[in-house]
């Protein structure tokens, strides 16, 4: 197909923004594609391939500028003095190739196919000396459009094409040129798990509505993961649930598909990006563990302190602003462990069709956990008493909440639907607390990996005045500095004692205990309720206690005796003082 | 089997590569029973590189059958880089790899798909008006004109041959007469522009006392032709460069 039915196409197009008139013109051009069909649906996005492909063209402003002037022997100012009259570098494009004054030592017939293997061209060249290359590629598109053609071409190129067109508005072109809408849903479902527009086309264009039908999940495509409904309370999850339902903690980290066929593992975020580089650890571990013929398996990487066994926000993790998580720098520091909640896919077989107690069944088998790989902590239950006490357990050991999932024989995974099956209840609120406490060092535990030989964390509790008690409050991990670290077991050694100190309310148990004696100054993100801090407990709330969430050490208060430590009734008062801001936020929003 | 094995100076070899540079980076040679011939040509599709090299030029050559061999021209480089130039290296074409020993050095580049680098078609270009001169005195008509603009516009008449730069600031211009060429063939007067930058990229890659033959007509393709190497006048590698013109406004 001539390119010049592409443009005239992209400027109808351009002149509505109906929905429907698009989904009609763009049909009518898919209809004559043939050949092309692929690499048609691809542009008229704006793209060469799928996203997950990773296809850039890497063609700055300046070199489209540069390659102007090259063809038309104005300078670079003169250029970019139209470019900004316009405002648009495909108008700029388009105005001066009326007047290119090189010419080509052969003339090109501008078709689709030509066109994309040009544009395939400038994506491919990287490193040294591609610069060049990228310039000549589209130069040479240049000499050979016409000025209505480079207007597009040079849009796709600068990512500035713009048609209004997402993948939906595509599917239903394709729908309505090659299908029936009687398979919208079908059609819709098969990309769902196989994102590739151009191969969906080619699926639709041939009439293989079986392979459409028949379209499952593929090891190292990414697929659009399955999402959950909301609601506000526990008692409406319940009844949505229609009783007895599982629920698992919902981690607050990065969603990640892991996909592995043979040897290879590929692992894809939320937005169908590749991101296998950024987790070596994963890849290597799981490469390392695990020796399946091939699997896909959904869930969430989220940086974890196997000290502690905390669980750390991103944004703790990566102190860089403004760039993506560096997640490789900070591997050796804070392991990222993938929180394994579903798997799609194993040794040749989909497993999507099947209920999700099985798939979990078959993940407990299959997936025996280590220090990368856990599987999500859960529960099923029908007590909201149960369900309210994991929920609160949760949010202490830094989840943002957690999910219902339905356990019926209907429990499907849906690629890419925000349905019923699944249900998150969160708290949308967190914030720092200004203060910072006083609390006084009960225990220590035993560190793992970089910390072994010393202390991993610290176990601390606040002073209850009124009982003359120790209660504990948090499990301090963070805020050391290397040096404190290799020091802790020499200044706590003296005060080790074998079994538990009088006057201490713990349903903790340290590897080793500590007689009060030593206070740090921590501050923290949030108090929460905990079923298994003592502080306050049944005060709050019934057969709980409080906590402090992503506590830090500021520096030890050796001015400070352990009943100078923050009271407990203190502790209280800034819990009330904090769920009242929070309320009044909600409020707000 | 017998396997493609040719022998040829580090100087020649280098003498290709830096050729074919001015344009490509990666480039398809075809291994026939009487020489090796490329046609290279730029991604702008300006410019195209084309060299034949009879087999005298090796001091081996044992070609079973005729074959295409691509490759990535910064690992030839590599391999020259370390040789000098009055080594001789010896090439040989294993499976998908290509071998070159140098002396005690043995090392192995791995080829391109054949499929990965397209046939530039060679477009038909003839002109009856042409100037033989020297590299050395072209290249000073270039140098002149290198900081003046970006085109250069070259006329030939029956006594002259001018290149000549302008932009609204400068100007420059060489004039050579016909008896300070080795020859000159003009019917009519002829001029035509092109762009600077692949010209002086070529000149580079000539030996100064070279003579250059330069052919074109007004808004029409330059053909340049030239020799390359070392070696007596049969033991030559052939060379031709063409340019698309560059129309003037």
């Amino acid at each position: 197909m001539e390119f010049s039915e592409v443009t005239s196409t992209f400027s109808e197009m351009e002149n509505t923004t109906k929905r429907l008139e698009l989904t009609r013109i763009l049909a009518n051009l898919l209809k004559k594609a043939n050949n092309d069909l692929k690499y048609i649906v691809y542009l008229v996005q704006g793209k060469l391939a799928p996203d997950f492909e990773g296809i850039e063209f890497g063609m700055s402003d300046k070199l489209i500028i540069k390659s102007l002037s090259s063809v038309s022997g104005l300078s670079d100012e003169e250029v970019n003095k139209i470019f900004y009259k316009t405002g648009d570098l495909g108008t700029t494009a388009m105005e001066i190739s009326k007047n290119i004054s090189q010419k080509s030592l052969f003339n090109e017939d501008l078709t689709v196919n030509y066109v994309y293997s040009k544009l395939m061209e400038i994506a491919k060249f990287s490193g040294h000396g591609s610069i060049k290359t990228k310039m000549d590629s589209y130069m040479d598109l240049l000499m050979n459009s016409k000025p209505d053609d480079i207007k597009y071409i040079t849009r796709i190129i600068t990512g500035k094409l713009r048609l209004g067109v997402a993948d939906s508005t595509i599917l239903d072109s394709l729908v309505s040129a090659f299908s029936d809408k009687k398979y919208a849903d079908i059609i819709e479902n098969a990309y769902n798990f196989h994102p590739d527009i151009g191969y969906i086309a080619e699926l639709l264009q041939s009439g293989n509505i079986d392979a459409i039908k028949n379209m499952g999940p593929e090891p190292l495509i990414p697929f659009k993961v399955m999402l959950a409904e909301r609601l506000k309370s526990l008692a409406d999850i319940k009844d949505k649930m229609g009783g007895r339902a599982a629920y698992e903690y919902k981690y607050d980290g990065l969603r990640t598909e892991l996909h592995q066929k043979g040897s290879e593992v590929k692992i894809f975020s939320r937005g169908l990006e590749e991101t296998t580089q950024n987790f070596p650890d994963i890849v290597k571990n799981f490469k390392d563990s695990f020796h399946f013929e091939s699997c896909i398996l959904d869930g969430e990487s989220v940086p974890y302190n196997p000290d502690t066994g905390e669980l750390m926000p991103f944004q703790m993790v990566s102190q860089r602003r403004g760039r993506k998580y560096d997640l490789t720098e900070k591997t050796s520091e804070i392991p990222i462990v993938m929180f394994i909640f579903d798997i799609l896919y194993l040794n040749g077989k989909s497993l999507i069709n099947l209920p999700y107690p099985e798939r979990r069944k078959i993940l407990e088998e299959n997936v025996k956990e280590n220090e990368y790989f856990k599987l999500a902590t859960r529960i099923e239950s029908d007590d909201e008493n149960e369900i309210m006490k994991f929920f609160e357990k949760s949010i202490e050991d830094g989840c943002e909440g957690i999910v219902s999932k339905n356990i019926s024989e209907d429990s499907v995974y849906r690629a890419g639907a925000r349905g019923w099956l699944w249900i998150k209840f969160k708290r949308d609120y967190q914030q720092e607390i200004s203060d910072s406490f006083d609390l006084v060092v009960v225990g220590a535990f035993n560190g793992h990996g970089r910390r072994k030989g010393t202390y991993g964390a610290l176990l601390l509790a606040c002073y209850n005045e009124k009982k003359d008690s120790f209660e504990t409050f948090t499990k301090l991990g963070s805020g050391f500095t290397d040096e404190m670290l290799s020091e802790l077991p020499g200044i706590f050694k003296s005060l080790i004692v074998d079994k538990k100190p009088a006057r201490l309310d713990s349903t903790m148990i340290p590897d080793y205990w500590i007689y009060p004696s030593k206070v740090v100054e921590v501050k923290g993100a949030e108090i929460t309720v905990s079923p298994v801090h003592t502080c306050a407990y049944n005060i709050i709330e019934k057969g709980s206690g409080l906590a402090l969430r992503f506590p830090r050490l500021i520096k030890f208060r050796d001015d400070k005796n352990p009943e100078d430590a923050t009271t407990t009734e203190e502790i209280i008062e800034m819990y009330k003082m904090q769920k009242k801001t929070i309320n009044t936020k909600e409020k707000e929003d | 089997m017998i396997m493609t094995r040719m022998s040829i100076s580090i100087k020649n070899l280098k003498d290709i590569v830096d050729m074919l540079g001015t344009v490509v980076t990666e480039a398809k040679f075809k291994i026939g029973i009487s020489g090796v011939s490329v046609n290279a040509v730029d991604p702008a599709h300006v410019a195209m590189v084309s060299l034949e090299v009879p087999k005298t030029v090796f001091s081996e050559y044992d070609v079973p059958a005729d074959e295409e061999i691509s490759v990535d021209l910064e690992k030839i480089r590599s391999v020259i880089k370390l040789a000098s130039s009055a080594d001789t290296v010896i090439i040989t074409k294993d499976k998908d790899k290509l071998k070159f020993e140098i002396g005690t050095i043995i090392k192995s580049i791995s080829l391109i798909d054949n499929d990965q680098i397209t046939n530039p078609r060679v477009p038909q270009i003839a002109s009856d008006d042409y100037v033989v001169l020297t590299k050395a005195d072209f290249e000073k008509g270039l140098r002149a004109a290198e900081d003046v603009s970006d085109a250069i516009r070259l006329t030939l008449d029956k006594n002259n041959f001018y290149a000549k730069s302008t932009s609204d600031a400068d100007e420059s211009e060489m004039i050579l007469p016909k008896d300070m060429v080795k020859e000159l063939v003009c019917n009519e007067p002829i001029k035509s522009s092109y762009p600077l930058e692949y010209l002086l990229k070529l000149v580079k890659s000539i030996s100064s006392n070279e003579d250059i033959k330069i052919s074109f007509k007004s808004d029409y393709p330059l053909t340049i032709e030239f020799n390359l190497g070392s070696g007596n006048e049969n033991a030559r590698i052939k060379g031709r460069f063409l340019l698309a013109p560059r129309m003037e406004s």
